[in-house]
C-alpha cells in the first residue's frame, strides 16, 4: 500500500498519494500496532518498511528512465524504414547529453548485448 | 482493502553477497571471506593493479609492474635468489635476469604464453590480496577489437585465481579512468565518456577509440598492432645497420626509446651515450629513432580520421576538441603536436590533441576499477574452477 503511495507521489498526484496516506495506510498501520506486543517495535519496522518500499519506488523509475531511451534506440534499429534504407549495420545510439542519467552498469550492459548480439 | 503485513525489511543488496569459495584448493578456505576488486591494465611491457574494495571510493593497491615472468635456471647455488624460490616477477625478475629465463606472458596485447600468464595473476592476487582470503573480482581492460580467443586466454590464466571477471575494451576504461568523477556534473567538463576519441599506444597495440555516450561499438573501435615494441624493433634494425654489431639488447634499445622516442622533423644530432662492451660510446640515433617513431604517426593517422569520419555529423566540432592520446606512447615527444598540426593541415576544424597526463599508466586501470565498482550482480563472469 505504502508503494502505492509512493508511485502517486512519483506521479505528481500527491493529493491522491496523502488521501491514501491518510485514510487506508493509516487504519492499516493502526491495525498492525495493535496486532503487535511491542508499539516502539512495530513502529520501528513500519518505519523501515516505508524507508524501503519508497527506495524502491525511487530505484525503479530512474531506471525506467534509463531503459526508455534504451528501448526506444533498439526499436528505431528494428523499424521497418531502416531496413527499407538498406542499413544493416549496428545501430549507433545518439550521443547523450553530459548529466544523463546513465552509469557505468548501463554501458556494461550495452557492451555485453553487444557482446551476445555478436556471438549469435 | 488488503491487509498490511509487517516483516524486516530486506538486506540491502551487498556485491559481497556469492558463496565465499576459495578458487585455489591450496588456499586456506576463510570463514567469511570478504570481496576484494581489481582493477588489471594487463599490458604487454607492463601491466598495472588497483585493487580496492566494493561501495567505496578507496584505492588499497596501486601497482605498476613489468609484465614478464622469471622462471630460476637450474643450477643456480642457493642464497642467490631471495628466499630460493622459483619463480620472479616484474622488477624482481628483470634485475636476476642472469639467473632466469624471462617470459613475457604477452605479445601484442594479448596472452601468447599461458602458463606464465597463470603465474603472473597469481602475482597480481597476491599482491592486491596477500591475505589470500579475498574473495576477487577483477575487471581486465582487452585490446579493442579483441577476439574471443584472446578473451578465453585471459579467462583461462584467471580461472581458480579471481573468482569472477569483466573483460572491458582498454580504451573505453581509458576513458572511464581519465574522467574526473567530481567534476561530471559540471557545466564547463567536457565528459570523456560523452564525446571524445582516444588513441591508447601501448607495447603491443595502438587502440583507437571513439566514446560518445554510449558503449563504442565495434565500428567505433580500431587496434593497430603497430606500437612500442615495433618501435623497439624498427629502432634495433636502424641501429644495426648503422652500427653492425653494437651488441645492445632489446631491453637498452627500449630503454633508449623510452628516453629519446620523438615524431616530427629530425632531431639530428640525437647523440646517445651507451656502454657496449664494457666501453663508453656516442650513437647518433636521430634518424633511427625519428623514423621508427614516425612510422607510429603513419599508421595512426588514417585510423584517426577514419574514426572522425564515422562520427555523428553534429559531434564532430566537440569531437575535435577532445582527442586524448594515452599510455606509453603519449610518452613521445610531439606525439600531439603533431597529430594536431597534420588534422588541421588536412583542413578538420580547430582540432585540439592532448595527452592524458602522468597517470598515462594507470588511467585503464582506473576505469577498470570503476567499472568493477558499478558492475551488477548480473554481469560479472563467474569462473568455475
Amino acid at each position: 500500500m505504502y508503494r502505492r503511495v509512493c508511485l502517486l507521489r512519483s506521479e505528481g498526484r500527491s493529493g491522491e498519494a496523502q488521501r491514501m496516506e491518510e485514510t487506508e495506510l493509516a487504519a492499516a498501520a493502526m491495525q498492525a500496532r495493535e496486532a503487535s506486543e511491542s508499539g516502539p517495535e512495530a513502529d520501528a519496522r513500519l518505519e523501515a518498511l516505508m524507508a524501503g518500499e519508497s527506495e524502491r519506488v525511487a530505484a525503479a523509475f530512474a531506471f525506467a528512465e534509463v531503459l526508455a531511451p534504451m528501448l526506444s534506440d533498439r526499436l528505431r534499429a528494428l523499424s521497418p524504414a531502416r531496413a527499407v534504407a538498406g542499413n544493416s549495420g549496428p545501430s549507433r545510439p545518439d550521443i547523450r547529453p553530459a548529466r544523463d542519467a546513465r552509469g557505468i552498469a548501463d554501458y556494461i550492459e550495452e557492451m555485453l548485448a553487444q557482446d551476445r548480439a555478436a556471438s549469435r | 482493502m488488503s491487509s498490511l503485513t509487517l516483516e524486516k525489511p530486506p538486506a540491502p543488496a551487498s556485491i559481497a553477497s556469492p558463496a565465499a569459495t576459495s578458487a585455489n584448493p591450496s588456499r586456506p578456505a576463510p570463514a567469511k571471506a570478504t570481496t576484494l576488486l581489481i582493477g588489471l591494465d594487463l599490458g604487454t611491457n607492463k601491466s598495472c593493479i588497483l585493487a580496492g574494495p566494493p561501495g567505496s571510493t578507496d584505492i588499497t593497491v596501486s601497482k605498476v609492474v613489468p609484465s614478464v615472468v622469471g622462471y630460476v635456471k637450474d643450477g643456480i647455488v642457493d642464497g642467490i635468489i631471495t628466499g630460493n624460490v622459483r619463480i620472479l616477477f616484474g622488477e624482481e625478475a628483470l634485475r636476476q635476469r642472469l639467473h632466469v629465463e624471462l617470459v613475457a606472458p604477452l605479445a601484442e596485447g594479448v596472452i601468447a604464453r599461458p602458463e606464465a600468464a597463470r603465474d603472473f595473476m597469481e602475482h597480481v592476487r597476491q599482491l592486491a590480496d596477500p591475505s589470500g582470503r579475498s574473495e576477487i573480482r577483477a575487471v581486465v581492460g582487452v585490446p579493442a577489437n579483441a577476439d574471443e580467443q584472446a578473451r578465453e586466454g585471459i579467462r583461462r590464466s584467471a580461472q581458480g585465481i579471481f573468482s569472477r571477471i569483466l573483460l572491458i575494451p582498454e580504451p573505453f576504461l581509458a576513458a572511464l579512468g581519465f574522467r574526473d568523477d567530481s567534476r561530471v556534473k559540471q557545466s564547463g567538463y567536457v565528459d570523456p565518456v560523452v564525446n571524445s576519441l582516444f588513441i591508447d599506444i601501448g607495447a603491443g597495440t595502438s587502440d583507437l577509440c571513439l566514446v560518445q555516450g554510449y558503449f563504442p561499438t565495434r565500428e567505433d573501435q580500431i587496434s593497430i598492432p603497430f606500437a612500442g615494441d615495433a618501435i623497439d624493433e624498427s629502432i634495433y634494425d636502424g641501429l644495426n645497420r648503422t652500427y653492425p654489431n653494437n651488441g645492445l639488447s632489446r631491453l637498452s634499445v627500449r630503454e633508449i626509446k623510452e628516453a629519446y622516442a620523438y615524431v616530427g622533423p629530425s632531431r639530428k644530432p640525437l647523440d646517445v651515450k651507451v656502454v657496449i662492451g664494457g666501453k663508453s660510446r656516442t650513437l647518433e640515433l636521430g634518424d633511427a629513432v625519428g623514423d621508427a617513431c614516425n612510422a607510429l604517426i603513419d599508421r595512426i593517422y588514417p585510423a584517426l580520421t577514419a574514426l572522425i569520419a564515422s562520427a555523428a555529423s553534429d559531434s564532430v566540432v566537440t569531437l575535435l576538441q577532445n582527442i586524448i592520446i594515452t599510455g606509453g606512447g603519449s610518452q613521445i615527444r610531439g606525439i600531439d603536436t603533431v597529430l594536431q598540426k597534420r588534422l588541421a593541415d588536412d583542413g578538420y576544424e580547430s582540432p585540439k590533441v592532448r595527452l592524458a597526463g602522468q597517470d598515462f599508466q594507470r588511467y585503464v586501470a582506473l576505469g577498470a576499477l570503476k567499472a568493477a565498482r558499478a558492475a551488477r550482480e548480473n554481469q560479472w563472469q563467474v569462473l568455475l574452477d
